[in-house]
């Protein structure tokens, strides 16, 4: 042990050796694009749009999420003086195509993270000075907030009464974008001022919310405008890109939430608990049929006693259009039974329409067995804290008439749109959301990294649950690792916090590339799935993610 | 400057005092005396020629008539022997004046009361003063309330020990009784203060003394409490005659003091009240309410009895004036502002020229100055009504919409971290204020919608003062603040020392908002609600409530209204909708919001400060207070009625200059006071003038620049909508309120705004951008008269006087860089205090 103990020290004071020791050698950098500008092309057409970002030397090519648009890399990368990179691709998206392309860059450090390039079937125009609205006939502006502070101005012509929707969409993550319609009608003061007709950047704001503006403006007269973007608290730079959309008529408000991340998100306000959801809460446990609930019952505003009896399973629907409405029904439970209320807000929703879903005792009393509201303390002067859920379990332990009331959490907001759909049904084992939170792999060979799944165990779901990835690249295996386990003891105030959210489970796979693996042209398409497995047999596929995967040269030592 | 008002020569007043009044009367006309010993001071009051009131009570012939039951116990005493109707005559010289008595119940002993009897023992002789046992923490162990507001409280105190404890009605420590029912001439309370046992306090009365004697008894007969809650001696407010007095140097009034009872009985409280002057240096008060003035100047006189206060406005005024200006009055602001002025003999300024006009008025309604063209314009317009046009277009000009929005920010505290530290939200909720002025939206209105406010909307954001719902106790007293103009915060802990606020009527407002959560955890989603008292929602999950509770008594609070009423609110109701409708129909409500439109226009309020109306700080005018708070109201709270009135009187006209006969005046709007310009619009004059709009980051470090934001090109200061956003040394120097808690500006001048003058960059680097007025100026071949003219119009709104004018062009022309004398010319310019000012 001493010889040993002498050579660990002379091995740590020896310059190299500790410097080997000090810092593991830093994985390559991938390719990261951070803007398409224009953020829009017309679909058909070729258009040049400049990729900004880091490590994007030996660009060769553009990924597209539509296999039938094309992309061209033209001429080198080039430098900017921001230490980025930047490359211009010509692209052309399928002809009838509207809608979103995901772009990906493949370079000679591997493909990149994806951006959003906007197919839209009106003309681009590249921040324009003035624009002509033909009634009928939307428009698209493509522009960039190259400064911070910067305010890009279009000047447009409106007809009276032309109603329209101004809509600004953002190009990356963390530019927020505002909107302001002036007219030019100056004031004592300034002959020049533009003067504020209309401000809508988005009125809502949480964390995770989309970000794009939108404008419904109808117009008094008719005249010059002039329409503004700017950046919420003026931030600028030339990943800044944003598409303008000037549309006739009013557009349809978008949800509140934006929209899904994972495929399967049953804590969520706005999917829907139809009759279709029971059967595919099903798919993702024992694969047993299930009797969905029928047809929903509407909620009443009668007294307990009198509310319409509902089974289980069964929906339940209706409107709070007025302020501290309150809706009933009584929940017939024939036996003790674990049972899963689910909520779904189908127009407005969180933070505007906030149900508040309680279950009450047969007793006279009425009192609370199960709500939707979270309640836990801060451990931080120990304030109650509150959150409603989407979805809520409880083990009721003696069949009777329950009551089901929903109301809005205030008692002065309400409105024809504070519509929501609950369903009671039986609890049902199964496996909730599953994620992956990496976004691609790149590969040397000899190289292994690692693919993280995550899944939630929902309603006490305890079959063993397998995890597989199809399509891997030649030359690239995958295996299961074992992650250092991420102690978090529960928070000594949390409430009954296991009735609101799955139990979370962490898979690790460790994709490796062979010593002799060929680096690879384009990415393949590795499929990231889970199975539940119960008596013998697996059940189908669940997808967790498509992750594309590339082997590419080994960085010259 | 144009004087545009006519001089009367009236009657010589001065030869007049001290001559044959043309008037004399006696107050009170008429006044009915109860019980034993009944007494009432009556006043003979002579007016002058010019209006004046003097106090002849020691001057005149009294005499009886009537009945023979009463007598005079002194000047104008009259006291009760039997019951019946007297009728007394003043006469002096060829005046006289009568008024009436009628005397019931002599024969009756009123009840004791502890409260009025005991109370105005320890009132009189000093026990209860703030600043000894009347002080929150009390004196020497022993503690009372001040000016015997709470009497139970000190009963208890007296009768069996002990001190207030903030957090439980427990007494802790020794019990100290502070009487001695067995002994009853060895109690402390006798002891103490007649000298026989050391006191702090010295001697306050001797045992010879009625005071003396009257606790001896009190305490002889078993120290009873007396009357609790009998309404013969429940006193609901005091009243002084007169409220306002004027009197020349070396002059004297006596005051009056009735004492209103909860039966509608009155009695005369003068002898028993305790009088104190704000300002002895301009009026001292002695023990028996007669007020000497002293020197020019004006001041109150604070009257305290039975637990409450009331105040006197003493005006020491100099010799009558032989030519009082006749004044032209635009509305009733004048008729108020003037009639003090001519009773308090101050001589207003002129009106105001053009040029002085359309700057000031500029600046209060828009907060920015107006531009050389204009000013141009309106002063050689001849149109007479250029003022009231001119009035019209600043107010339905954009520019008053930003400017006052900005005004609002400030009261209602716009800023990120009082918004529950999202951007976005401050923006929501200033959004909320600017669509309120924008579409004139009442000021009830605006009032209800941030008090009730729920839900995910703009006024909602304003309970989330650094993430979290505030604490009750804190959240409704800055809406007491802000709305009624009053500050309740010291009832937290205690009753207040001062007020007739008491500690249960906080939290009983408190309550109001015991009930308000957020719904939503870390940052997001926060929704505001009242969360139903009688539905758990989950807190058995964690075994809590949310019942309010007393922070001494430990019971259930429950809403109720500063006037006593409780407020039950159903689990489906709004509490706060109650509470919302009564405070926007209490006259406190219409005269906080007058109050402060006023002082935007004055640099202070009738009251002032702003938000701290108590009786102790009575208005400079209340009858004008009064006025404009009816008028408010008359007018559906509608602020631009307000702002109109004001901006339309001639008061608000005159001119800034001063005259010699008012230069000391202070607080009677005899001249328009000079004040300082706002941080904010001090900046964007700054910018205006030198043509350079100012940059805003929201980064200060260079580091955290790199990734932060920039206000666009031109925005106005006033326009930031996060002052803990954007950073700016100039603001901070010059006193732009961060915004945490309820903003008070602070507008004095400090070392650092001299510093930043001479080298800060807001004064220097605009003096040289190429895109400057300067720069642009002397590029177009201007001379240099052009550009002085340029830049006075632009930063004075006038042009220069000949010698200025002249002055200036030779030092320009004597330098030996045209540039440079041109660049120290505009800095002189801005660091000019005319600049500075709004006058």
């Amino acid at each position: 042990m001493k010889a040993l103990l002498v050579v660990s020290l002379a091995l740590l004071l020896s310059p190299c050796v500790s410097g080997l020791l000090a810092a593991p050698p830093k994985a390559p950098a991938d390719p990261r694009i951070t803007s398409v500008h224009p953020l829009a092309v017309p679909a058909a057409v070729s258009t040049v749009v400049t990729v900004r970002g880091q490590g994007l030397a030996g660009a060769r090519a553009m990924w597209c999420s539509v296999g039938s648009a094309t992309a061209r890399i033209e001429g080198a990368v080039a430098t900017d003086g921001d230490a980025a990179e930047h490359v211009r691709v010509a692209i052309v998206a399928p002809a009838g195509f509207t809608g979103v392309l995901r772009l990906r860059l493949i370079a000679s450090r591997g493909v990149s993270n994806d951006l959003p390039l906007h197919v839209v079937d009106a003309p681009v125009l590249d921040e324009p000075e003035t624009v002509a609205i033909a009634r009928g006939a939307p428009l698209a502006i493509a522009g960039r907030l190259v400064a911070k502070g910067e305010v890009d101005t279009v000047w447009l012509e409106a007809q009276r009464d032309d109603l329209l929707t101004f809509t600004a969409v953002s190009g990356v993550a963390g530019f927020d974008p505002a909107l302001t319609l002036s007219e030019p009608s100056g004031s004592w003061f300034d002959a020049q001022r533009l003067n504020r007709l209309a401000f809508n950047d988005e009125p809502l704001h949480f964390p995770g919310l989309a970000q794009d503006a939108r404008l419904v403006h109808r117009f008094d007269k008719a005249g010059r405008y002039a329409l503004q973007v700017k950046a919420f608290s003026g931030q600028g730079g030339p990943d800044f890109t944003y598409l303008l959309r000037i549309g006739p008529g009013r557009e349809e408000t978008p949800l509140l939430h934006p929209p899904a991340v994972h495929a399967w998100d049953e804590r969520r306000f706005t999917r829907r608990v139809g009759e279709a959801w029971m059967p595919g809460v099903a798919a993702r446990g024992s694969g047993e049929a299930v009797k969905p609930p029928g047809v929903a019952m509407q909620g009443s505003e009668a007294e307990p006693k009198d509310a319409p009896l509902l089974t289980i399973p069964g929906l339940v629907e209706g409107r709070l259009t007025r302020p501290a409405q309150v809706h009933r029904v009584r929940v017939a439970v024939e036996k003790p039974q674990a049972l899963a209320i689910e909520v779904e807000t189908p127009a407005a929703t969180m933070p505007r329409f906030n149900p508040v879903v309680r279950l009450l005792a047969p007793d006279d009393g009425g009192s609370e067995i199960v709500t939707n509201v979270y309640t836990k303390r801060n451990n931080n002067g120990l304030y109650m804290m509150k959150m409603i859920q989407a979805k809520s379990t409880v083990t009721l332990r003696s069949a009777g008439e329950y009551v089901l009331e929903v109301r809005d959490i205030t008692t002065d907001v309400a409105g024809d749109d504070f519509a929501y759909r609950i369903l009671v049904r039986p609890q049902m084992p199964h496996v909730g959301r599953v994620d992956v939170p990496e976004d691609r792999v790149n590969l040397e060979p000899g190289e292994t990294r690692q693919v993280t799944v995550n899944i939630e165990r929902e309603e006490d779901f305890k079959d063993l649950v397998l995890v597989s990835a199809d399509g891997l690249p030649a030359g690239v295996t995958a295996t299961a690792g074992m992650a250092n386990p991420v102690e978090r003891p529960p928070p000594p105030n949390g409430g009954r916090v296991e009735r609101y959210v799955g139990k979370p489970q962490t898979a690790t796979l460790l994709l490796t590339a062979d010593e002799n693996a060929k680096p690879g042209e384009w990415p393949s398409t590795v499929r990231v799935s889970i199975r539940t497995l119960r008596g013998g047999r697996t059940g189908a596929p669940i997808l967790a993610k498509e992750l594309p995967v590339l082997v590419i040269p080994r960085r010259p030592s | 400057m144009s004087a545009r008002w006519r001089w009367s020569v009236g009657l010589a007043a001065a030869l007049c005092l001290g001559a044959d009044p043309v008037a004399l009367r006696i107050e009170p006309s008429a006044r009915t005396l109860r019980g034993a010993g009944a007494m009432q001071q009556y006043l003979a009051i002579a007016v002058d020629a010019d209006g004046a009131e003097r106090d002849v009570t020691g001057g005149v012939q009294w005499k009886l008539s009537g009945s023979p039951g009463a007598e005079f116990a002194g000047a104008g005493l009259l006291k009760a022997r039997q019951n019946g109707e007297v009728r007394l005559t003043a006469a002096l010289g060829s005046r006289t004046a009568q008024a009436t008595a009628r005397l019931e119940g002599i024969d009756q002993q009123r009840p004791f009361s502890f409260a009025q009897d005991i109370g105005r023992v320890l009132t009189r002789s000093g026990c209860n003063n703030s600043t000894c046992h009347g002080g929150v923490k009390g004196r020497g162990g022993f503690q009372l309330s001040s000016g015997a507001l709470h009497p139970k409280d000190d009963y208890e105190w007296i009768v069996k020990g002990g001190e207030y404890q903030v957090l439980t009605t427990e007494v802790k420590g020794e019990r100290i009784p502070r009487i001695d029912l067995k002994q009853p001439a060895q109690s402390l309370l006798l002891r103490k203060p007649a000298g026989q046992t050391p006191h702090g306090g010295g001697v306050r009365f001797k045992t010879d003394s009625e005071e003396y004697r009257a606790l001896l008894n009190w305490v002889s007969q078993g120290a009873p409490y007396g009357a609790a809650d009998d309404k013969q001696v429940t006193v609901t407010r005091l009243e002084v005659f007169p409220k306002t007095l004027t009197l020349e140097r070396g002059g004297s009034h006596r005051l009056l003091v009735t004492a209103h009872f909860a039966d509608g009985r009155t009695e005369d409280f003068t002898r028993s009240a305790v009088y104190a002057s704000n300002d002895k240096e301009v009026a001292a008060v002695d023990d028996d309410g007669i007020v000497k003035a002293t020197r020019l100047g004006e001041t109150a006189v604070l009257v305290r009895a039975a637990g409450g206060v009331t105040s006197a406005t003493v005006g020491v005024v100099g010799k009558a004036l032989p030519d009082f200006p006749r004044l032209t009055k635009a509305n009733f602001v004048d008729e108020l502002v003037f009639d003090k002025l001519r009773r308090f003999r101050i001589p207003p300024s002129p009106v105001s020229s053009d040029a002085e006009f359309v700057r000031r008025v500029c600046l209060d309604l828009t907060g920015t100055l107006p531009p050389p063209a204009r000013v141009r314009e309106f002063v050689a317009s001849t149109d007479p009504a250029k003022r009231s046009r001119l009035i019209d277009t600043l107010m339905d000009s954009p520019e008053f919409v930003d400017f006052w929005t900005w005004r609002f920010d400030d009261v209602f505290r716009v800023a990120v971290f009082s918004n529950g530290i999202q951007p976005k939200w401050s923006q929501m909720y200033g959004e909320w204020i600017r669509q309120s002025i924008a579409s004139h939206k009442p000021y009830d209105q605006m009032a209800r919608e941030r008090l009730t406010a729920q839900g995910y909307d703009g006024p909602s954001r304003h309970y989330l003062p650094y993430d979290v719902i505030g604490p009750p106790g804190e959240t409704m007293a800055e809406e007491v603040r802000v709305f009624f103009g009053r500050r309740l915060d010291c009832a937290q802990c205690h009753n207040h020392p001062y007020e007739s606020w008491s500690q249960d009527q906080f939290w009983g407002m408190a309550a109001f908002f015991g009930r308000l959560f957020k719904m939503g955890d870390q940052g997001n989603e926060y929704v505001i609600f009242d969360h139903p008292r009688n539905q758990a929602m989950g807190n058995g999950d964690v075994d809590g409530g949310i019942a309010l509770n007393h922070p001494r008594t430990k019971a259930e609070l429950k809403p109720t209204l500063l006037d006593g009423r409780e407020i039950v609110a159903a689990d489906g109701e709004n509490p706060r909708k109650a509470l919302a409708e009564w405070m926007v129909t209490q006259p406190y409500f219409a005269e906080a919001a007058v109050n402060r439109l006023w002082s935007y226009f004055f640099g202070r309020g009738l009251v002032d400060p702003v938000d701290d109306f108590r009786s102790t700080n009575p208005p400079t005018h209340p009858e004008l207070l009064e006025r404009l708070a009816r008028e408010f109201r008359d007018r559906k709270h509608d602020l631009r009625h307000i702002l109109r009135l004001i901006v339309e009187s001639r008061t608000y006209q005159l001119s800034g200059v001063p005259t010699a006969a008012n230069r000391d005046d202070r607080t009677n709007y005899s001249h328009t006071p000079a004040r300082p310009l706002d941080a904010e619009v001090l900046l964007d004059a700054i910018s205006s003038v030198t043509g350079v709009a100012e940059t805003f980051r929201t980064g200060v470090s260079e580091a955290a620049a790199r990734t932060s934001g920039q206000a666009p090109a031109g925005t106005r200061a006033i326009a930031l909508r996060e002052p803990d956003l954007f950073y700016s040394r100039f603001l901070e120097l010059y006193g732009r309120p961060n915004r945490l808690t309820l903003p008070e500006r602070n507008l004095s001048a400090n070392l650092g705004q001299a510093l930043h003058m001479l080298a800060g960059n807001v004064y220097n680097e605009k003096l040289s951008a190429p895109q400057g007025r300067l720069m642009k100026l002397v590029q177009a071949g201007r001379s240099n008269r052009e550009i002085v003219d340029e830049f006075y119009l632009a930063a004075f709104a006038r042009l220069p006087e000949r010698d200025e004018a002249d002055g200036l062009e030779a030092m320009i022309a004597r330098g030996p860089d045209r540039l440079a004398a041109l660049k120290d010319f505009v800095w002189a310019v801005l660091c000019s205090r005319e600049f500075a000012e709004n006058h």
